[in-house]
């Protein structure tokens, strides 16, 4: 267990130093010059260079990304272009915020997508079961910016029961921000929806057909027992895995739901950083992001290793 | 119990005015501040980000809605192009005969947020950075024309130029030109101005709040201080449906620069008031004039005489706003706008002009478009327009950050939708981008007697003359100028319902000023 959580570490390691490589050149292509943008598009030729020069952009690329990978080992995660202040208490307030959000998603869609993933599974081939499978997949195929203004439209402009828009200060504390979460939790949880209740559904429909749990039932144990007992705890097996690794996703991949909500989270922040071209900002939202997708995937693979003996991997 | 309410206010309120009628110039100034029925509610907000809040280097329309609500003008213009005393720093001025040196005198009492008198000193300081090539501001080249700026009195303020320059008043109001502290270090950071409203916090990807500042300098007609909003919350949006959608659900209460699709579901709400008024903001579809096709003056007559403007008017902004007659002078500018009507289209004569120049088959170009609204639907609609006499136009988009990017492509493509804002005065177009050795002249067009037109309109002091150059100037732009102009698009803002104050305003180097703002529903 230990060697081959030690393996997958320095597979982390490797995947983070490919990415950091990645993000790095690829923020170096982004169309635009940071000076220029700073300064504005009439500013003259001598403020733009003087800038640059103060920026530390002339120096040579690998000089650069030296710099900056260093210091982001070391917790220092460079100093925002536009607002000269320090990156890393921006970055992780945001993340801060993101992991509300996510919270308040993840406890609406994996109990909710549980429930009708079983229900379609019990009810196979049936009314239920094509309803349920077919309106959660029309919901994954939804585009969240569609999604999320039919919802303001609806639930915020006409019945006015929560606010149409979410830009909170950065630093509310959850109770504070509840009103302001549902709408974009509820948006996100359309998409992640559909795959939960996928998994479980045909999780569920392949621990059905199982000898054990027929003995189950022929024993005489009551249905709800046999489902809890015998049946949920070996076909919840690869939910979790999707459950742990939706957390990657919620965490980087809010992009579009929080500019359409205006919310404060580490996906708003990296459109603000594209926008204003500010790298450092975008470099170390990116990380960060990489860093939790890949953690995520970690604690799904040993989530699933616990949960499931079968597969448990020898010493 | 409302009603003893509604009469102990009424009472208060004649109390005030008559205590107000009083004996002037008694210096008790330390009574706690007297404040109308209008004062009080923080105005909420939201717009893109700014880019940057330094006053010398200010580009966004942000940044200038920011920079107007801390700091002041020497020279305020208002809603009709004109300057205003009365919401200036500086109370009266004067110029010699030959416009040549021009005296300020400041309002006294004028103070900084942290307390600190405003006097000519930092007047100077602040047009001696704005002019300083060694740090670069974009107006530079505008205070070319002064010479020096000096300081007789803590009050007085002279300004001695090269050359007669009528329009002074105006460049003076250019919006970069924000009265600074002179004793500021670090102008990115700390933004002690004179302004109404004070910055209480800034986080540049997030919002930024104002406090009143209690000290301005400016009061209403009743003589109550201005201004009237406890202060300001600006939230930054970087996209335009959530900024709307947070005015719908009353999230806040105002937005600017509204585009055009929105508003007629906007209309409808009977909590929101859309205003709109008239302004020279234009796109501009310029043509470069020394290569390629346009070089020939018959194709570029052609190509504006197969332009239906009043479809690309109605089809790209839903008619709100203006056609153009291909001259960056529009309506908004009264008496200097040569008013003829819209152009007949001809696509039989632009044809037979093509001919002439030798493109009787036509010809391909590329239009460089930007994404941003409403540019490619002014493209598409014109290329539909331009196929029929035979121009097959290939469009091509980019982001708008890349059109004005490093390369500069919006000075070199052969064919661009340039987007030009509203200037309170005309001569800037010329001199910017329409002269042979303009620094933007992105069409690459010299026309000798252009540029002598627009230097003696630079100078003419007499109102009469200068009208009859400008009007001259326009004839040359519709018989052989470089640009179709379609329309100009109407400056159009909302508010909810319960906020007033504000003056219909063209955007003419005015943005909006929200100092004597109020919301109705006060007590």
């Amino acid at each position: 267990m230990y060697r081959y959580l030690l393996r997958r570490f320095a597979f982390i390691l490797l995947t983070l130093f490919l990415a950091s490589l990645i993000i790095f050149t690829a923020t170096q292509f982004l169309p635009g010059d940071v000076a220029q943008i700073i300064l504005g598009q009439f500013a003259t030729e001598t403020a733009v260079e003087n800038l640059r020069e103060e920026l530390g952009l002339n120096r040579p690329l690998h000089i650069q990304y030296l710099n900056w990978a260093g210091g982001f080992i070391r917790g220092d995660w460079g100093t925002s272009l536009v607002s000269r202040t320090p990156v890393r208490p921006i970055v992780l307030e945001r993340l801060g915020n993101s992991a509300m959000l996510a919270v308040m998603a993840l406890l609406i869609y994996v109990p909710l997508g549980i429930v009708l993933g079983v229900i379609a599974a019990l009810k196979r081939d049936k009314l239920p079961d094509q309803l349920i499978s077919g309106v959660s997949m029309a919901f994954v195929g939804l585009p969240e910016f569609v999604s999320g203004l039919l919802l303001i439209a609806f639930l915020a402009i006409g019945l006015t029961w929560f606010p149409a828009n979410s830009s909170i200060n950065p630093d509310t504390t959850f109770r504070e921000a509840f009103p302001y979460l549902v709408l974009p939790a509820i948006t996100v949880s359309l998409t992640g929806l559909g795959y939960i209740t996928r998994m479980t559904r045909s999780g569920t429909i392949d621990v059905l057909r199982m000898d054990y749990v027929r003995a189950a039932d022929l024993k005489g144990l009551p249905a709800w027992q046999v489902l809890i007992r015998h049946v949920l705890r070996n076909s919840l097996l690869p939910t979790v895995t999707v459950v742990a690794m939706g957390i990657g996703w919620l965490l980087g991949g809010l992009i579009v739901t929080e500019t359409v909500y205006g919310y404060p989270g580490l996906g708003r922040l990296i459109v603000y950083g594209i926008q204003r071209q500010d790298l450092p900002l975008i470099q170390a939202s990116s990380m960060i992001i990489v860093a939790i997708y890949t953690f995520s995937n970690l604690a799904a693979d040993v989530l699933y290793g616990l949960l499931n003996p079968r597969i448990r991997v020898g010493e | 119990m409302k009603k003893i309410l509604i009469t102990a206010a009424m009472v208060l309120f004649s109390l005030l005015v008559l205590a107000s009628c009083g004996p002037a110039d008694t210096v008790e100034e330390e009574t706690p501040e007297a404040l109308s029925p209008k004062h009080g509610g923080v105005l909420r907000t939201a717009y893109y980000a700014p880019t940057n809040l330094d006053p010398a280097f200010l580009s966004t329309v942000a940044d200038d809605q920011i920079g107007r609500q801390w700091s002041d003008f020497l020279v305020y213009i208002d809603e009709e192009n004109q300057p205003d005393e009365s919401r200036s720093v500086a109370e009266e001025w004067s110029a010699d005969e030959a416009a040549k040196v021009w005296t300020f005198k400041l309002r006294e009492g004028v103070l900084f947020h942290d307390g600190k008198e405003m006097t000519s000193r930092d007047v100077k300081f602040t047009f001696d950075r704005l002019r300083d090539p060694d740090i670069g501001a974009a107006t530079v080249a505008l205070y070319e024309n002064i010479v020096d700026v000096t300081t007789p009195d803590e009050y007085t303020i002279v300004f001695e130029l090269a050359e007669s320059n009528p329009d002074f008043l105006k460049d003076l109001a250019d919006y970069h030109a924000l009265i600074m502290d002179a004793d500021n270090e670090d102008f990115a950071t700390n933004f002690n101005g004179t302004g109404p409203f004070m910055i209480e916090s800034y986080v540049p990807e997030d919002r930024i709040i104002f406090a009143r500042n209690p000290n301005y300098w400016m009061t209403d007609e009743e003589g109550f201080p201005l201004p009237y909003l406890d202060g300001i919350e600006l939230i930054f949006l970087s996209d335009s449906t959530a900024q709307i959608e947070a005015l719908r659900g009353g999230q806040i209460d105002y937005l600017i620069y509204l585009p055009t699709e929105f508003i007629p579901m906007l209309e409808e709400d009977p909590n929101i008031v859309v205003y709109q008024a008239p302004s020279n903001t234009a796109y501009v579809l310029r043509m470069r004039s020394d290569e390629g096709p346009a070089a020939d003056d018959h194709v570029r007559q052609a190509m504006k005489m197969a332009t239906d403007r009043s479809a690309i008017l109605d089809g790209a902004i839903d008619g709100m706003g203006v056609t153009g007659r291909d001259t960056p002078i529009g309506p908004a500018y009264g008496e200097f706008y040569l008013d003829v009507p819209e152009p007949e289209r001809d696509v039989e004569g632009a044809k037979a002009l093509l001919a002439e120049a030798g493109y009787g088959d036509g010809f391909d170009i590329v239009l460089t478009t930007q994404e941003s609204s409403p540019v490619p639907a002014i493209a598409t609609i014109w290329k539909e327009q331009m196929a029929e006499i035979g121009i097959n136009v290939e469009i091509q988009l980019v982001p708008s950050d890349v059109y004005y990017g490093a390369d500069n492509m919006w000075l070199e493509v052969p064919f661009g939708i340039t987007d030009w804002g509203s200037r309170p005065y005309p001569q800037p177009y010329l001199d910017l981008a329409y002269i042979c050795d303009a620094q933007w002249n992105e069409s690459h067009w010299c026309d000798p007697e252009l540029d002598e037109l627009a230097d003696a309109a630079a100078k003419e002091m007499d109102h009469e003359e200068r009208i009859r150059l400008y009007h001259e100037i326009q004839e040359i732009f519709m018989k052989r100028g470089p640009i179709i102009i379609p329309f100009f698009i109407n400056n159009i803002w909302a508010s909810g319902a319960d906020l007033d104050g504000f003056e219909p305003t063209s955007g003419l180097g005015t943005a909006m000023d929200l100092r004597p703002v109020y919301f109705t529903g006060q007590q």
